[in-house]
């Protein structure tokens, strides 16, 4: 009998996938290896069974694959369908039941943007409504759908999102299309890696996915406004010869004759969009981003972001991760400054750590980043653009972070943050970089991207940077060359 | 792959989930209302029947929650339980002052629920539960006695134990205990031995 293997995050979401598998395929039999690890063999084909074990928790197994502990490198996806046969992923699988809004709806996109980059299949299965912290209800974020859709394209396999619930009934799986057709996928997902698909079926599962990338580029279109104020390419996403078309690629697995994608879901200069661009302001000013937010003034550069919140924090804590901080620096002989001279307090005694109000930035030239730069850390005797090699030509994208608490920026949700906007903002779809992509921490030590040893801490958040960011500039100047796999300029 | 290729090593995870399997194969009496494991989105407390089912509560994002709920509808028995890998993170006053607080918060969630009967509600009896994987079957003694001795709990108290067999596969022991100077309950008895768990000791 075949047998495949379900590694996952907890038994239960194992166990949850194949109960979800049973209406398209008869659960024949269960058992329970060693008492505990759950063993479901399941009829998938007429006379043809398939077994398929759960191994939950990944960190507690000896046989876990290298293509699996690869791909968690750059984030826990919930479920994975593994063949070690022909040591193949078939399918990655992340879910959630909470509505992904505002920071929270990046937090997981590191994985999507992972599988994608192992040219791993992904799904995504979120909530289109759920209800806030605040007790609302949300419509749920473009970025992980975006991403899905250009990665898709960029990489040749299918990242797609199913989306559950509707507006009257936030949250609930059993409303919607998403639930069904993500087993239905599944399902013939599997069989099509076990060369079991009848013609009805190949069918089927190409009418499924195309239906599934029409829905996205729909959501796109009708959300988008929501969140930013520019979206490219959203004459192109609303014409459905264009998405028929780019689902055809997307199955196919290669370019669609006449399909142009070279500019597609590019994000364009200021000086081909024109119009103004309002900045958000800040709230803690920086020296930095004082001098970006001046070359947007003068129509150098944009911004598309709709609103970021701040979480003021307690003295207690700021000073405790200012000190951490401060003995990250000195671990790596280097200084460390407070980057604002007094934090902003709010009315009920906490204080404000965020800077600007944009995260994104998006600057014609370098020559603005680098005068900028000069102008707030004088110190500092090299250009930004002398660190860019071949990439100094191009535009550049500024991603700002306002951490403080020390490693929380090789974690969530920034890591999933610049995985997503810096494919999207850098990357063409055939993933050749059209933008420099440039990190600001103004509190984060560059000592905490080394360890005891000097050499570069390894965490999901680096193994993302290193793919995706050109530089990073840390507290009071510093630069890391993600470009030079590490190399400090002091 | 051959069972015997299966590596693996004790995990939260793997305790908490050979107990719910050992619980779903031989305590159909004991129905598991809530669950807690790793990162899943499982976040309602419900106890399920054949055709319908009765909604107890639901957590908030952050709230504390035991990793486990037991409901024993026929005895009126309700077993919360928290389990962790090693008898050394369960044993630490921090921890057990930790989930007393958790298992206070949730007898008053049952007691205050109004989707359940009346007389389920006046007469349930709540048993403080705590599992752990270790061979040492005198761990479960030395814990009753630290706990009733930091919490001053009258509550009965179920210590489970997970423990490796030669063939590598686990099994499920455990005992119960009541407080110092409050009289045994025949009707926790009989609930607990329909858990049928191997005796310690």
């Amino acid at each position: 009998m075949k047998k495949m293997e379900i590694w996952a995050d907890s038994f239960h979401e194992g166990e949850w996938f194949l109960t979800n598998l049973s209406p398209f395929c008869k659960i024949q039999n269960t058992n329970y290896i060693y008492g505990f690890i759950p063993s479901h063999t399941l009829q998938i084909a007429e006379s043809i069974n398939v077994n398929f074990t759960v191994f939950g928790s990944y960190k507690s197994w000896g046989n876990l694959p290298a293509k699996i502990e690869k791909l968690l490198d750059y984030g826990k996806p919930d479920i994975i369908i593994y063949d070690r046969d022909s040591d193949t992923i078939v399918l990655a699988i992340e879910e959630t039941a909470a509505v992904p809004t505002g920071n929270q709806a990046l937090q997981r996109c590191e994985r999507i943007f992972g599988s994608a980059y192992l040219k791993t299949p992904f799904s995504y299965l979120l909530p289109e409504y759920g209800i806030h912290t605040d007790g609302q209800n949300r419509r749920t974020s473009i970025w992980p759908t975006l991403l899905a859709l250009k990665l898709s394209i960029q990489f040749g396999v299918p990242s797609v999102s199913f989306m559950y619930s509707d507006s009257d009934n936030p949250e609930d799986y059993h409303k919607g299309t998403g639930l069904k057709s993500l087993f239905e996928y599944s399902y013939l997902q599997i069989k099509k890696h076990l060369n079991l698909l009848d013609e009805n079926e190949k069918n089927r599962l190409k009418k499924v996915l195309s239906d599934q990338i029409s829905l996205m580029c729909t959501f796109i279109v009708d959300q988008y406004a929501n969140i930013i104020n520019y979206l490219p390419s959203v004459d192109q996403l609303r014409d459905q010869n264009f998405v028929d078309a780019l689902a055809q690629k997307i199955l196919d697995k290669r370019n669609s004759g006449d399909l142009n994608l070279d500019t597609f879901l590019n994000w364009p200069c200021k000086k081909d969009i024109g119009g103004a661009s309002p900045l958000l302001g800040h709230i803690n000013k920086d020296s930095f981003l004082s001098g970006i937010d001046t070359a947007v003034e003068n129509n150098n550069g944009y911004v598309i972001s709709q609103g970021v919140g701040s979480k003021p924090q307690s003295k207690e804590s700021i000073d405790q991760w200012l000190l951490s901080q401060a003995k990250q620096s000195k671990k790596i002989n280097i200084d460390y400054s407070c980057p604002v001279k007094s934090f902003l307090k709010t009315e009920n005694g906490n204080y404000h750590i965020t800077t600007s109000k944009n995260i994104t930035y998006f600057i014609d030239n370098i020559a603005h980043l680098d005068t900028a730069f000069h102008d707030a850390f004088p110190k500092r005797k090299f250009k930004l653009s002398d660190l860019l090699s071949n990439h100094k030509d191009l535009p550049s994208f500024l991603y700002v972070s306002n951490s403080l608490k020390p490693n929380r920026i090789f974690g969530d949700p920034f890591t999933g943050q610049f995985a997503t906007f810096s494919n999207l903002f850098c990357f063409t779809c055939s993933y050749e970089r059209y933008r420099s992509s440039i990190i600001y921490l103004p509190y984060v030590s560059a000592g905490c991207f080394y360890d005891n040893s000097n050499t570069l801490v390894q965490n999901k958040g680096l193994s993302i940077y290193l793919l995706l960011a050109d530089i990073i500039i840390c507290n009071n100047g510093y630069v890391i060359s993600m470009m030079e796999k590490g190399r400090l300029y002091a | 792959m051959p069972n015997d290729k299966i590596i693996y090593s004790i995990s939260e995870e793997i305790v908490r989930f050979t107990f719910e399997v050992h619980v779903k194969q031989n305590a159909p009496a004991w129905n598991i209302c809530f669950t807690n494991p790793t990162a899943g989105p499982w976040k309602t407390i419900t106890y399920e029947m054949p055709d319908s089912s009765i909604k107890i509560g639901r957590y908030e994002r952050e709230e504390q929650r035991p990793d486990l709920i037991l409901l024993n509808k026929t005895k009126s028995a309700c077993l919360i339980i928290e389990a962790k890998d090693e008898f050394s993170k369960i044993c630490s006053t921090d921890q057990i002052n930790k989930s007393f607080k958790v298992f206070k918060k949730e007898v008053k969630r049952f007691q205050s629920c109004t989707n359940l009967t009346n007389y389920l509600r006046n007469n349930l009896c709540f048993i403080d539960g705590f599992l752990w994987y270790s061979s040492d079957k005198k761990s479960a003694d030395i814990f009753a006695e630290t706990y009733y001795k930091e919490t001053k709990s009258t509550t009965p108290l179920i210590c489970i134990l997970i423990n490796k067999l030669p063939d590598n596969s686990l099994s499920c022991g455990g005992s119960l205990f009541f407080a110092p100077k409050t009289d045994k309950n025949d009707h926790i008895i009989s609930a607990f031995q329909e858990l049928v768990l191997k005796r310690l000791g």
